[in-house]
């Protein structure tokens, strides 16, 4: 090869290779692609420090003139110092002490005091770095009431200590938080983080946050998983996982299996948590664990083994649902531990049985046709002013005159004109009324149908497919700490 | 033709590249911040301590023994108003690594619904749940184990120290369906695809 040829050949090698706009734009999406994948994995590293405020003083030992405790803890902390702001209602309470805790000595800079509103700032510089939760301090108060609003059992202790962003200058009114619709005392909880508005206790449910998705169809599952994923919303640290185990299928069954398990994530979508995938729906990952692939495609996985695996879970797993493969119509809910499904309950396609089990296993909720007993979750037995007499639409009944105004006036729990709620409780219990028999016929449920009873089988409502505002309460409140 | 090889080969060099110095910056960042900052205090997965314990009466528990498996640990962040235990995992300087909450009671709820006539059952029972397992996450640097009451009052402490485990081979997990934490996109694609948004339905 010539001279020449040799310089012509490295100057068109040099012009190929020569650094164009739009290679730098292509090096650049690369980057950012899996950089957003990384950033989504050490999204726990970075995010601010999350304060929550619970009260640790048990309720039956609240009364005028006691003491009452909270306790705030620090979750995701990435840096040694940490504040946050607190405020509470100076007429009925009176700050005693900040008691010192992980974080070490606690300091304390007063911010206002517009008399009925006391507001200080609490930090430390010696906050040890970890993810975990830890204790940030202890605040003892004693109830002074002023206001005349606290009796002395304590009810109508509310509105006590919330939390805000030292950053935010007009933190929201104090509220109160979580607590089941009956209690006396609803405890009152918070959350901060060092770089929003806080006051979020619970969150407000914002609807669809997400677009709708579809489920996947058991022929399109990857059954060559060890634990086949159904439905996942995120990582398993942060989700409520719940893993799906089948009982008494043959091995040529496995799709019949997988068809079930499809069904029961299905059934929730059936219902109104559809308007609540931010705080509920997308807060869970669904499993189903697959003993073919883990225990031998001819092995036959019982009833009874099933319930010896869910003990030793080789899939991620903070509830358990074992499907039994077996013609009766109903199931078995241990509360916030796991549930089965006889797989009769699918023989219909307006049947939402596992929807119903999942309101017990998860959302901790009582029964609400009459089954011999009943929880505060969903039911009260404090009655309205109009003290409704009989039920509107009575078990395997029609519904008859559910709409008199003497049932549509809200049993006083669900009031929230007579008695303190919270924002989310203001929303939600809206729509809530008082009809006799609740899981026991001394107690009231908030709507006259629901997915708690079993009007599914005979007269369905609009409402059969609804968890009602209190079930809705409870479970958004039971998943409050999972993102 | 010579050329139209050249910027061929061009485009794929660039693109190569691009993966190459995107994934190196990636791994680094992954292995100075994950890593380091995380490393002992983040559970191992897929490994979990394994407790038998004995619920009395009164509330307390005894444990029988510890032992270390190759399973997933729940999470235990229900946030549970009543009937529960707080569990929290300290390491020697008592620092909190984990907390959480497990009921104190089982409350069960059977029931088999009458269509068509078939048979009806309702029961309804709380019952303490005597002798039991449970499974908590395992962190490397884990030194104490304490159950608290919901009123605050200690019901059992344990001290790993007075323990000597049998740490199980950790199973490779990449293939299992769990996008474990020690997983990503990257290290385990068939796990994780999972967590990629459904793009047919953003497209919606």
């Amino acid at each position: 090869m010539s001279r020449r040829n040799k310089i012509k050949k490295r100057k068109t090698l040099s012009k190929a290779f020569r650094i164009k706009i739009w290679h730098v734009i292509v090096l650049l999406v690369v980057f950012i692609f899996f950089f957003l994948i990384y950033l989504q994995k050490v999204d726990n590293i970075s995010a601010a420090a999350r304060f929550d405020i619970e009260l640790s003083t048990p309720r039956d030992q609240i009364q005028r003139g006691g003491e009452v405790e909270f306790v705030i803890d620090i979750l995701g902390n990435n840096s040694s110092s940490a504040r946050t702001g607190i405020q509470y209602d100076g007429r009925k309470v009176e700050l005693l002490e900040i008691v010192r805790s992980d974080a070490g000595d606690i300091q304390r800079e007063p911010i206002a005091n517009d008399g009925n509103l006391t507001r200080l700032i609490i930090s430390s510089d010696n906050v040890p770095v970890t993810e975990a939760r830890q204790t940030f301090a202890r605040l003892r108060f004693r109830i002074i009431d002023t206001t005349d609003e606290v009796d002395e059992q304590g009810r109508g202790f509310t509105q006590i200590c919330t939390l805000f962003d030292p950053g935010d200058v007009s933190p929201p009114r104090p509220t109160t938080s979580p607590a089941s619709p009956t209690s006396q005392l609803p405890l009152t909880t918070a959350t901060s983080t060092s770089q929003q508005p806080t006051n979020t206790s619970v969150p407000i449910p914002t609807g669809q946050s997400r677009p709708s998705s579809t489920l996947p169809s058991a022929n399109e599952l990857d059954k060559s998983l060890s634990c086949i994923p159904i439905r996942v919303n995120g990582s398993n640290s942060d989700k409520l996982d719940i893993t799906i185990y089948g009982g008494n299928y043959r091995p040529e069954q496995f799709d019949r299996f997988l068809e079930h398990a499809v069904r029961s994530v299905a059934e929730l979508e059936k219902t109104n948590l559809t308007d609540y995938r931010s705080d509920v729906l997308n807060k869970m990952n669904w499993y189903v664990y697959n003993h073919l692939n883990v225990l031998g495609p001819n092995e036959v996985l019982t009833q009874e083994r099933a319930q010896s695996i869910v003990s030793n879970p080789k899939c991620p797993q903070d509830r358990y649902l074992i499907l039994i493969n077996d013609p009766y119509v109903g199931g078995l809910s241990a509360f916030g531990i796991g549930g089965f499904v006889g797989t009769g309950s699918f023989g219909d396609p307006d049947y939402i049985v596992a929807a119903h089990e999942w309101g017990h296993y998860v959302g901790e909720l009582s029964d609400e046709y009459e089954g011999g007993g009943f929880y505060p979750t969903n039911c009260t037995t404090s009655s309205s002013d109009r003290n409704p007499q009989g039920d509107p639409c009575p078990d395997k009944e029609q519904c008859r005159n559910e709409n008199d105004p003497m049932y549509q006036q809200p049993c006083s729990n669900w009031n929230c004109s007579i008695r303190d709620c919270n924002a989310l409780q203001e929303q939600l219990y809206e729509g809530s009324g008082c009809y006799p028999r609740c899981g026991d016929p001394r107690a009231y449920r908030p709507r006259p149908r629901s997915v708690m009873d079993r009007s599914m089988f005979f007269f369905p409502t609009e409402d059969t497919f609804k968890f009602n505002g209190p079930s809705l309460y409870s479970i958004i409140s039971l998943l409050d700490r999972y993102k | 033709m010579n050329e139209i090889l050249l910027r061929k080969s061009k485009t794929f060099l660039y693109i190569f590249l691009s993966i190459l110095i995107s994934l190196i910056i990636v791994f680094l960042l992954s292995v100075i911040f994950g890593g380091l900052i995380k490393k002992n205090d983040i559970p191992v997965q897929p490994l979990s301590m394994k407790l038998f314990l004995t619920q009395e009466s009164d509330n307390r528990l005894d444990l029988e023994t510890i032992t270390l498996k190759n399973e997933y640990a729940p999470d235990y962040q229900s946030n549970l108003v009543e009937n529960y235990y707080e569990i929290k995992i300290l390491n020697k300087t008592g620092r909190t690594l984990f907390t959480g909450k497990m009921p104190r009671k089982k409350i069960i709820i059977e029931e088999r619904f009458s269509v068509n006539g078939s048979e009806e059952l309702h029961n309804q029972r709380e019952e303490l749940f005597g002798k039991f397992t449970l499974n908590l996450p395992y962190y490397e640097d884990a030194a104490t184990i304490v159950f608290t009451h919901e009123g605050g009052t200690e019901v059992l402490k344990i001290s790993l120290d007075k323990y000597t485990f049998a740490k199980p081979e950790i199973r490779n997990t990449c293939g299992d369906g769990v996008c474990s934490d020690k997983e990503n996109l990257i290290m385990c694609y068939k796990d994780c695809k999972y967590l990629l948004p459904d793009l047919g339905v953003l497209l919606k």
